[in-house]
């Protein structure tokens, strides 16, 4: 099990935060005690299942992956997703993505490692030359957000276009469902075939739609009248009722 | 199969809308609307609804236009506003005033029909169509209207709407509750106080009755019974509109209500509890008899069902007791049954938009 803890190193009294590997709380305890650690809080953190396989894209440093790992769940927080989507609603943002970070720091460090394991032989310092080298890439890392996150925009693009696609098709289906019980209402279906339905069965329960249509047909039929006799007396005499007047602006 | 056009003319093809392929899918929006007296209300099919006072103003001069930052003002800003505005209330008995040609002016009419229809557009623009949306609506009016009243309510809405139909108020509450046969529906608006018995088919002038006195002559009486009591007490019929919506009652409460009203300048409580439920009362009787009336000229086998069916609805349904004193009116005649409709504001409009919804879309294309 894994446990986020926060406390202060013994000998400096600067306060760390970090996790520790351990098969119970009290073997936390004991394995931060022993590395100089005086534990403040402790909370057990299970790693997340996404985060369960960042050997691949870290290269050789799985350790140094894990320690990344450690420090951004101990600096990240959960908030509401739907607070998040209203406040940046038809923005582009930019997605801190860890998985970005956790091969960008292992790549800079490598290389730091590198040039320095290159120039640094000669080196009165080689200590020293090296964690300022590593200080230094990871600060330049650090400087450019675009090393540490990906731009969202693009993507949501396209998946809106999808739904979208979705929902049309959705649309559709439901305007041929529709269809087709329009037609099994009214007898569509079954013209032909010499009589493989029984006669009894062709008797149906007067059906509600049958009225309501016939009640829409009327009301259409009501105001088709009224309207034409509109045009018709609009024709006749171009000065009808309907011709305002510009608004009274001024008084 | 083609369809012939509804109104051929000489030299033009008799083609149907519905034949000419654009190459594009059109975009429909469907709307109900209650083009009321006191308020109007717009429900959309993308969910949208509002209500607004039926008021349009202009600004009087140049200065109140500076001043209000608009060259038209709607609703209860227009209200607010009104010294600075020429102010129209359009409708009246639930039409466009002077649309029957009832002696007002043909430039008060004029100046009227061009207020309706800002209004009618104001509505269709708080539901904010999209650019490229038909825009199809059905609007509710009173269920006697004349022939006048109705042509006018059509010219005006089809300079806003792609298509528009027009129907009986109470029918489309009717509808829109799915009591189309043996209820019996009374809309209680501003101008008019619709009555309308449903069996099943569309309403026809026998099937339903029209009174003159609804919220209006309420605010009117109301009016009159306040300035009789406290003489010395400073009064509108609008103020009076506002303490019947926030306290008519019809029931036997023993609430007192006391309101502040000013005498020489210096607000004051009175107390209009006795004068509130007389002028809300003028109400019920009329309503009684008119369903009475519709009652028994019913067949008589439905009779009874109908009297158990009452729908109320309308800003005169939230009028506290109201249901309970016409069941108490419809003892002597059998008994009967008087429920409140669930959104009484909006239940026009939501009917309207239901119509609307289920109105095939080839007798849309024909209205267009």
């Amino acid at each position: 099990m894994r446990y986020l803890f926060r406390g202060i190193i013994r000998e400096n009294g600067r306060a760390v935060e970090g996790h520790v590997e351990a098969t119970s709380e009290d073997d936390a305890f004991n394995i931060l005690a022993n590395n100089g650690i005086v534990t403040e809080g402790m909370r057990p953190d299970p790693r997340p299942q996404a985060a369960d396989a960042p050997a691949e894209t870290s290269g050789a440093m799985p350790e140094l992956a894990e320690a990344i790992d450690s420090a951004l769940d101990s600096s990240a927080s959960q908030v509401r997703f739907d607070d998040l989507a209203d406040k940046f609603k038809g923005k582009n943002v930019w997605v801190i993505d860890r998985e970005k970070i956790r091969h960008r720091v292992a790549q800079v460090v490598d290389s730091a490692l590198q040039q320095v394991g290159e120039a640094g032989a000669a080196g009165p310092e080689p200590m020293k030359e090296i964690r300022d080298k590593v200080a230094e890439a990871i600060q330049g890392l650090f400087q450019d957000n675009r090393n540490i996150a990906s731009q969202q925009s693009g993507q949501q693009v396209a998946m809106e276009h999808q739904v979208q696609r979705m929902a049309h098709l959705v649309r559709q289906a439901e305007a041929t469902l529709a269809a087709i019980q329009a037609a099994v209402r009214t007898g569509g279906f079954g013209g032909g075939g010499g009589g493989g339905v029984p006669k009894r069965m062709m008797f149906h329960a007067p059906d509600h739609r049958n009225d309501q249509r016939e009640v829409l047909l009327e009301i259409f039929k009501a105001n088709m009248e009224m309207q034409r006799g509109i045009k018709m007396q609009g024709e006749e005499s171009p000065a009808g009722p309907g011709e305002a007047a510009p608004p009274p602006a001024a008084g | 199969m083609a369809e012939t056009s509804p109104n051929p003319v000489a030299g033009k093809p008799i083609t149907a809308t519905s034949d000419q392929d654009t190459g594009m899918q059109e975009r429909v929006l469907l709307l109900g609307i209650d083009l009321g007296t006191s308020r109007s209300s717009i429900v959309s099919e993308s969910g949208v609804r509002k209500t607004i006072e039926s008021y349009v103003g202009w600004p009087k001069d140049p200065v109140s236009r500076k001043h209000l930052k608009a060259d038209i003002i709607y609703g209860k800003a227009a209200l607010d506003n009104r010294l600075a505005l020429n102010l129209y209330r359009p409708m009246q008995h639930g039409v466009i005033k002077g649309s029957d040609g009832d002696g007002s002016g043909h430039e008060e009419q004029k100046k009227n029909l061009e207020a309706a229809k800002m209004l009618v557009k104001h509505l269709v623009d708080l539901v904010n169509p999209g650019r490229d949306e038909l825009v199809y609506g059905v609007i509710g009016v009173p269920s006697q209207a004349t022939a006048k009243n109705k042509q006018a309510i059509i010219d005006i809405s089809r300079e806003v709407l792609d298509a528009v139909m027009i129907v009986s108020e109470p029918f489309t509450v009717a509808y829109g509750m799915e009591r189309m046969s043996d209820a019996l529906v009374i809309d209680i608006g501003a101008g008019t106080t619709d009555l309308c018995r449903m069996h099943g088919t569309v309403p026809v002038a026998e099937d339903e009755v029209t009174l003159n006195i609804a919220g209006d002559a309420i605010d009117q009486k109301l009016y009159d019974l306040i300035s009789q009591k406290y003489p010395k007490a400073s009064l509108t019929v609008n103020m009076c509109k506002q303490f019947k919506e926030l306290y008519g009652f019809v029931s036997d409460t023993k609430d007192r209500i006391d309101v502040m009203l000013p005498v020489d300048a210096k607000p004051t409580a009175h107390d209009i509890t006795n004068e509130l439920k007389a002028a809300c009362e003028i109400l019920v009787q009329p309503i009684i008899e008119s369903i009475h009336k519709l009652v028994a000229s019913f067949n008589p086998e439905f009779q009874e069902k109908l009297r158990h069916n009452i729908l109320l609805s309308g800003g005169g349904g939230l009028l506290r007791g109201l249901n309970k004193r016409i069941e108490d009116g419809l003892v002597d005649v059998g008994g009967g049954n008087v429920t409140v409709v669930e959104e009484p504001l909006y239940a026009g409009a939501n009917g309207a938009l239901q119509l609307a919804l289920d109105m095939p879309s080839e007798y849309w294309q024909q209205l267009r």
